[in-house]
């Protein structure tokens, strides 16, 4: 073998395998610019299409033009693309009128149409124009598609459920909120968000009072985002009977209203220093001059991030002055609770 | 068996040595390809409002040791940073040039009481500065003690959950920490994330920012493009797809602050503490058996200068090298460790057989084949094939990552740039890459025989 020659069948095999990757490098080489190619051809149709649409778009915000260019097959993608952009940059009556123009464009059929293909894309794409679109008659296959192993496919088809019908997606999309934790929570808060505290607080508030601890805090969090008071009371009474650590530090970060300042208090001694921290910063939020005192303590706490957290609520108390904090400093003789102190003092000094 | 029973078995060692290392890229090629498009898909509809206040603040950590010339700029740039919140915290460690009296003349550095908390040991901090014109800019001046204590230092000092790592001579994009930050909202297991390392030289630089992509004049530079896509973009995407990718460029990387603290920090006792902490946090969250993430973000997210002198590359492969081999040493119980998944059985030992002892392998075919060809001993027919192979298939993995890249980002926008790129994928598998070997392979033997590899 050693001298071996093209006859070696060894050797034949192996340069078969050499020939065919020369063929198969050539033909990616050819496959690249050919990408390139298209993508070139590609780009002109859209800045084409672009340069058609943008002005129509604008035309449609005061009244929809009574004849509009016809759609090639080939163009659906870049159009809705173009579309689906500008959508997303309106507010209120523009985004109808702009809807107008595209069941003018027989659009509405299209996104239909490209909801049953294979392709990712043109599902995504379908999924968030019929959202936009607010179309009813698609509630179901958008329902079906929530269920998508796929996050941002389904995430999508709940965002189109929530704009079609924003209260009764919430009561549908609910369980998925607490059960699909491959939903990032800040596309979640997007959609509560969008949706409106009208539309999700109740609902919310009732899915925290019959929670799983292990649902519990994502929830609050969610009710966090939508910005309202409403889901305090029921917040209340979960912390008033809370065990669970998780729990008890979700509710604190919720907590508000200068009356739960004793709900907050209860905590600034608790074992768990991630339920300190949320306590003291709590008392930062909801407490008043009185609480001075209950946040010493703290300030020389074994974790930084209470002592930290204690320091900066006492120098936010109301009527607490900078010059109390310092002498606040002065007669402690704790050597942490004096750093943490000077740092925070030097912090407001140059904010 | 006689000697040319030997020389057979030598020569088919090494055609199927390299037909071995090139299926595993071509396989983790084919992975990346699948990873690749179901992002690109995803990206192409991120028109969904970005964001909504879920995004964890960000704590960037800038290790610096006598980095006066650039660190203004990289400073200026991050404060421009399309982020809703993040501190910089600028580690001067020790430096003997003037980086401290620029930084406190740029950015008008006040010493600041801090109350330091050493999570990490480290060398002496011995005074914390904040800027009165950024007010999320701290400076921490301390005693030399190399980039990880340095970086050790900045982690005891950040205020945030996640930390992004960066290196003083890169240049990052408006919008880095909010891609490298996706996988962290999208998966909470997520333990870091990195990027691709993109060559910005000739490229136009404006308030720190690539504002015109250009392809480098220089050929070594240009080569390094080439080499970086493979490497990266099916290299770490591959292996991410499987949670096994065993390094982030220490030029950027984002990590959960907590989780880095648990493994102990940055490693002072070796150089190459980026790549050490990868394979440390794999090593000690599989061995836990707790569930996490370590991810690759396809995006461009950063961006730094390639060496143009073969010198100066050459320096830093070798130094590359003796850092691999230190991270895979100082992690060995990770290798086919039974709970280490496919870490411990696919990651740990491809790296270890075709990275980490591959230069060995490919120096050593190299001069085998083209001796025992000189000599008479080796049928040209057989050296033919080897070369056939060994460049066949060189060329194939670098033309598949220029077309993921064709296939995704497309970051060279003019078609005479591919045309550029498409020569350097052929021109590149004739003499560059053995070079390049040459190189490692003399790294390993440094590593081997001085064993510490020269601090950064």
């Amino acid at each position: 073998m050693g001298f071996a020659a093209y006859s070696d069948p060894l050797l034949k095999f192996m340069l078969w395998v050499g020939l065919a990757i020369f063929g198969v490098t050539l033909l990616l080489l050819v496959q690249t610019m050919l990408l390139r190619m298209q993508l070139i051809v590609r780009q002109r149709r859209e800045q084409r299409l672009t340069e058609q649409w943008q002005p129509l778009f604008a035309q449609s915000m005061t009244a929809v033009p009574q004849s509009l260019p016809p759609i090639a097959k080939s163009d659906w993608d870049a159009f809705l693309k173009l579309w689906n952009h500008t959508q997303e940059s309106l507010r209120g009556e523009s985004k109808h009128k702009l809807n107008q123009l595209a069941w003018a464009c027989g659009m509405g059929h299209v996104a239909q149409q490209l909801l049953d293909q294979k392709s990712m894309r043109a599902r995504l794409m379908a999924v968030t124009t019929l959202g936009h679109l607010q179309e009813k008659n698609a509630w179901a296959k958008l329902k079906r598609i929530t269920d998508d192993p796929h996050p941002l496919l389904s995430l999508t088809a709940a965002r189109a459920l929530m704009q079609i019908d924003a209260k009764a997606a919430v009561a549908e999309l609910l369980p998925l909120f607490t059960r699909r934790h491959d939903w990032p929570l800040n596309k979640i808060a997007n959609l509560i968000n969008e949706a409106g505290p009208d539309a999700v607080t109740g609902p919310l508030t009732q899915a925290v009072e019959s929670a799983a601890p292990e649902e519990f805090p994502r929830l609050v969090r969610l009710l966090g985002a939508a910005h309202s008071d409403e889901a305090l009371p029921a917040i209340r009474r979960i912390l008033q009977s809370a065990t669970d650590d998780r729990v008890i530090s979700a509710c604190l970060q919720a907590l508000r209203d200068p009356d739960d300042v004793e709900l907050a208090r209860t905590y600034v001694r608790h074992p768990s220093w991630f339920v300190r921290v949320q306590a003291v910063s709590a008392l930062g939020r909801v407490g008043s001059k009185n609480d001075r005192d209950a946040l010493i303590a703290p300030l020389s706490d074994s974790v930084w991030w209470v002592r930290y957290r204690a320091a900066q609520a006492l120098a936010g108390l109301p009527q607490v002055t900078l010059d109390e904090v310092r002498q606040i400093r002065e007669s402690i003789t704790d050597r942490f609770a004096q750093d943490i102190l000077t740092q925070v003092i030097a912090e407001k000094q140059t904010a | 068996m006689n000697w040319t029973d030997w020389i057979t078995g030598l020569q088919w060692f090494f055609v199927l040595y390299f037909i071995g290392s090139n299926i595993g890229y071509i396989l983790l090629n084919l992975l990346s390809t699948r990873t690749l498009r179901t992002y690109m898909e995803a990206r192409s509809l991120g028109d969904l409002p970005a964001y909504s206040g879920y995004e964890p603040p960000i704590s960037i950590l800038i290790p610096a040791y006598n980095e006066e010339a650039a660190i203004t700029a990289l400073v200026r740039s991050l404060a421009l940073l399309d982020y809703p919140e993040f501190e910089v915290i600028v580690i001067n460690d020790g430096s003997e040039d003037n980086t401290l009296a620029t930084l406190q003349h740029d950015f008008s550095l006040v010493v600041f009481p801090e109350a330091y908390w050493q999570r990490i040991k480290g060398k002496g901090v011995r005074a914390i500065y904040r800027s009165m014109t950024y007010p999320n800019l701290r400076v921490i001046e301390k005693e030399h003690g190399g980039k990880a204590d340095a970086l050790n230092a900045g982690i005891n000092a950040s205020r945030y959950p996640l930390f992004c790592a960066v290196s003083a001579d890169s240049i990052l994009q408006s919008d880095s920490l909010r891609r490298a930050v996706q996988p962290f909202l999208e998966n909470p297991l997520t333990v870091a994330s990195g990027g691709t390392v993109r060559i910005a030289n000739d490229c136009e630089v404006k308030n720190g920012f690539i504002t015109g992509i250009e392809l480098p004049k220089s050929g070594l530079a240009l080569m390094q493009i080439v080499e970086s896509q493979r490497t990266f973009l099916f290299g770490a995407m591959g292996w991410s797809e499987l949670n096994a990718m065993l390094i982030i460029s220490g030029a950027f990387g984002l990590f959960r602050k907590d989780t880095v603290i648990e493994a102990g920090g940055y490693l002072t006792s070796t150089s190459g503490e980026d790549m050490e902490l990868i394979v440390r946090l794999h090593h000690m969250l599989r061995l836990k058996g707790s569930p996490y993430h370590i991810t690759f973000v396809p995006d461009p997210i950063f961006w730094t200068k390639a060496p143009e002198n073969s010198r100066a590359l050459k320096t830093k492969r070798v130094n590359w090298q003796r850092r691999l081999a230190e991270s895979l040493t100082l992690n060995m119980p990770l290798l086919f460790n039974r709970k280490g998944g496919a870490v411990s059985w696919l990651a740990f030992p491809f790296v270890t057989a075709f990275e980490w002892l591959g230069p060995v392998f490919e120096v050593m075919g190299y001069i085998f084949m083209i001796s025992g060809f000189a000599l008479g001993l080796i049928s040209w027919q057989v050296f033919s094939v080897f070369l056939m192979v060994a460049i066949g298939f060189g060329m194939l993995l670098s033309v598949t990552a220029l077309l993921l890249e064709e296939l995704s980002f497309h970051i060279y926008p003019k078609t005479s740039q591919l045309a550029k790129l498409l020569i350097a994928v052929v021109l590149e598998n004739f003499g560059y890459r053995q070079r390049v070997s040459l190189w490692r392979f003399i790294g390993l033997m440094r590593w081997l025989f001085e064993r510490k590899a020269p601090a950064k």
